[in-house]
């Protein structure tokens, strides 16, 4: 009994003087303890720029009828619209971290980026929904715990104005610590800001009349004041490698659905009606005719599906190999391509575009043959000359010559016509980049056409239309339900639904 | 606001006895109410206050209210033949005290008086007459908000259990179960999303794939025009649409795999009743004669069979237990059957 009692107390002893460092031991030396701006802005930029992997890669294709998938009905390929969510507001909190955090030096730099990035983000919100809490929002600390929803206008006003803000504090920055893109470079990221702000401009071409925004004389000064994108290096990309995770996110090694995409006709025309090599860097050819005996350099080996068809014929097409599925290059090649967010390509459509508006006094023709360059210039680029990843039909600079100036590939006719193919060329340089972008423009100008099928559309009330809006997050019917209401009655007539208008949709 | 203070519970009970016929037959009977309160939460925000949630004392109450009724009887007390049995009922629920205007969620069955223990899902959008409708496809509509569906607590749950002695045999068995309550079929919904579930087999499919023809129209009917519009709570607001009996002919696999998505999704006809009773234990066992004990010098010696989970009856759950009270693709209950020597020195 006595022995038993001394154990106990021996072994209370232990447990007391193990205790005393125990903060020590549960350190990991290997890890960071304290934060710093440069650690935030690593952790803020790759948040904004790395793309989900596997099947979730592709998610933006099927709403713009790029693809159809193989497996089975996928409700965004059918326009069934979801909620948006607003979870990511949370990191607009390490955002005004980084800047408090900052040394004087990289003050500027930080704050720069921070305003990018988060009108980034609530630019990307706001077009998706509507109205969304803006003004009020990160001060669950203060005790604001149901933000205000503030109006679309009044949101598009204070972007523009804050990406003013970041231009200028890029455009007077030291380079900073912490950028896996730029490494730092104050000036690429002022074009990057510059681009973006002429996206969010060109998005508000329905608002071409509104004197508070004034669209157009903006749209001039952004143009003007010198830091245009001038190549696909300027690009705000991630690139991938075969590096431990930094493989291309639809790379077989991280993807068990890599074989179930299925390219439309909407694409496959486009490509086709201009002998379009890209055709053989973004398809493998259809089964079906290779079997026949079709060989695979040949435009007659690939064919479209029409996405919008029931996917009891998807799948019949599927198990026939009459479909043609992505190219290997993006299943089996380690880098893949880079992913773009803001580029190079998409500032010369856009620019295309305002001036067939009459935004900007310029050739919409020069942008548009730009735009298409730079798009054949990023995929040969990065991809490695193998037969497997182009079938023979290498893109050669002759070969972008050639495209250029066909007849059927310059811009003609009256402004709807000519914007048509702007688009058309943009829908195509955008394929599995710019995530959601080809959708908005979509949406915005009506091109390119996109099939919609009644019979099989998801979008009830109006079946002959793809919706127009996501709807507002469930967190936010369950937590600040007051104010969802309110933006719901002031822009909806009280009810949230995918057809509903938004502002700049007006 | 004030943090972290130490949740606090009030509670008390009433209880009552009454032994009759010589203690032969016992009632017991009890009634608790608890009420949790100054609780500590991790109480979800809106994300756009820059946080996901906040570690709090909450205003939102638990109260737990039940009743238990046992009744034991010793129905045969003889020299040779003992037989007792025990009853026992109980009803064990959880309400909504207070709820906190702030940090409570704002769905329409979160209330001072309403159950805790609540299902939303959404459900599909029905007729007035309860008929799922369907859209132009053929393929059944989804309401756009959840909506209450039922309470996972069981009503009330009930055990049987007796013990039978006939000089050195003995007999037990023990039988119980719990009635009411729903929950997500888990395992149904993911069999019939992959194809696998045993139902599946049927013409339709047959049809489909062996015959290439398609034959399947789902039950209930379509929208001939008109639509509709619901508010934040899933009222609906506004309701023009005309219907008529649903005769569009689909694609059997698409219609099943569409009310069957990935489990993270609940389809209702997915809500099951948990409905069940169990044999949960049988047990004979034989204490060898005293006699025989001492010649081989030991105290007590025993022989016996046991059998744990032998049977189960459930209204609704075919492919797992409901007795584990949520079915997240778990396997069923094991049986275990055993024999017992016990040797005493």
């Amino acid at each position: 009994m006595k022995l038993t009692k001394n154990i106990i107390v021996l072994a209370g002893l232990l447990m007391i003087s193990s205790c005393s460092n125990f903060e020590d031991i549960n350190m990991n030396s290997d890890s960071a303890t304290k934060v710093n701006s440069r650690l935030l802005a690593t952790g803020a930029i790759m948040g904004i720029m790395k793309p989900s992997s596997g099947a979730g890669f592709v998610d933006t294709q099927f709403v713009p009828k790029y693809l159809g998938w193989g497996e089975g009905a996928r409700g965004s390929q059918y326009n069934d619209f979801g909620r948006d969510g607003f979870d990511d507001y949370t990191s607009l909190k390490d955002y005004q971290l980084m800047v408090d955090l900052a040394t004087p030096e990289s003050k500027d730099a930080y704050e720069a980026l921070s305003l990018f990035l988060k009108s980034y983000r609530l630019y990307n919100h706001t077009i998706s929904v509507g109205d969304i809490p803006y003004f009020d929002i990160l001060k669950g600390k203060e005790g604001i715990l149901t933000p205000k929803y503030d109006s679309q206008k009044d949101i598009f006003i204070d972007l523009l104005a804050s990406l003013d803000r970041s231009y200028e504090l890029f455009g007077k920055a030291s380079n900073f610590e912490g950028d896996p893109i730029f490494k730092g470079d104050a000036k690429k990221w002022q074009k990057v800001v510059n681009a973006f702000q002429l996206r969010v401009l060109i998005n508000l071409s329905k608002k071409e009349s509104d004197t508070d925004l004034n669209v157009k004389l903006k749209f001039t000064q952004v143009y003007q004041r010198g830091a245009l994108m001038s190549g696909n290096s300027d690009n705000l990309q991630l690139v991938f490698s075969d590096k431990a995770g930094q493989l291309y996110p639809f790379n077989i090694a991280n993807n068990k659905h890599a074989y179930y995409p299925m390219i439309s006709n909407t694409l496959m025309d486009l490509l086709k009606a201009h002998s379009d090599y890209r055709l053989f860097y973004y398809a493998t050819p259809s089964k079906a005719k290779t079997d026949a005996g079709v060989p695979t350099n040949s435009f007659d080996a690939y064919m479209g599906i029409d996405a919008s068809s029931p996917i009891a014929n998807i799948r019949a097409k599927y198990a026939d190999g009459e479909y043609c599925g992505l190219n290997a290059r993006y299943i089996n090649y380690a880098s893949g391509e880079p992913y773009i967010l803001i580029g190079y390509g998409e500032q010369n459509f856009i620019l295309a575009e305002a001036a067939l508006r009459g935004w900007i006094s310029e050739d919409p023709s020069v942008f548009y043959k730009k735009g298409i360059r730079a798009s054949f210039e990023f995929i040969s680029q990065n991809t490695p000359d193998d037969v497997k990843y182009h079938y023979g039909r290498k893109i050669t600079e002759t070969i972008i010559a050639d495209f250029l100036s066909m007849p059927s590939m310059q811009l003609v006719g009256d402004f709807n016509a000519k914007l048509k193919m702007v688009m058309e060329q943009k829908y195509i340089a955008e394929f599995l980049q710019l995530p959601w972008q080809p959708y908005y423009d979509y949406r915005r100008t009506g091109f390119p056409i996109l099939p919609i099928n009644p019979e099989t559309n998801l979008n009830f009330k109006e079946p002959t239309k793809i919706p127009v809006r996501w709807l507002y997050p469930d967190v936010e019917y369950n937590y600040n339900k007051e104010q969802v209401q309110k933006a719901l009655n002031n822009q909806y007539e009280g009810v949230d639904e995918v057809n509903k208008l938004m502002w700049i949709l007006k | 606001m004030q943090l972290s203070s130490l949740q606090t519970s009030r509670s008390y009970e009433f209880g009552t006895a009454f032994h009759l016929f010589d203690n032969r037959l016992r009632f017991d009977l009890a009634y608790y109410n608890k009420l949790n309160y100054n609780n500590i939460r991790s109480a979800r925000i809106s994300s756009t206050t820059g946080y996901y949630n906040t570690l709090i004392n909450y205003g939102e109450e638990q109260h737990r209210k039940g009743f238990e009724v046992t009744i034991f009887g010793d129905i045969i007390k003889s020299k040779d033949l003992t037989w007792n049995a025990t009853f026992n009922w109980a009803r064990d629920r959880y309400y909504y005290g207070e709820v906190d205007p702030v940090y409570s969620t704002k769905k329409t069955y979160v209330a001072e008086g309403k159950r805790y223990d609540w299902l939303d899902a959404k459900d599909y959008q029905r007729d007035p007459t309860g008929n799922i409708i369907h859209g132009k496809d053929g393929m059944p509509l989804i309401n756009p908000v959840a909506t209450l569906q039922g309470f996972t607590s069981p009503d009330w749950v009930f055990g049987l259990s007796t013990s039978l002695t006939y000089r050195n045999l003995t007999f037990d068995l023990s039988i119980d179960g719990k009635v009411g309550g729903i929950a997500h079929a888990t395992i149904d919904q993911a069999m019939w999303n992959s194809g696998s579930h045993i139902d599946s087999d049927n013409q339709y499919r047959y049809d489909e794939v062996v015959n290439k023809k398609q034959t399947f129209v789902g039950k209930g009917v379509k929208v001939v025009s008109g639509s509709a519009e619901w508010d934040v709570d899933g009222n609906i607001i506004r309701d023009d649409r005309v219907y008529a009996p649903n005769d569009k002919v689909v694609s059997y696999e698409t219609y099943v795999t569409r009310i069957n998505p990935y489990i993270g999704e609940i389809r209702t006809q997915n809500l099951l009743n948990k409905t069940f009773v169990k044999l949960r234990n049988l047990a004979v066992n034989y204490s060898l004669p005293q006699k025989f004990c001492s010649r081989l010098s030991l105290k007590q010696a025993s022989v016996g069979v046991v059998g744990q989970n032998l049977l189960m009856w459930t209204k609704d759950f075919k492919f797992s237990d409901p007795d584990v009270g949520s079915d997240n693709i778990n396997s069923p209950s094991i049986r275990y059957v055993g024999f017992n020597l016990k040797l005493n020195f």
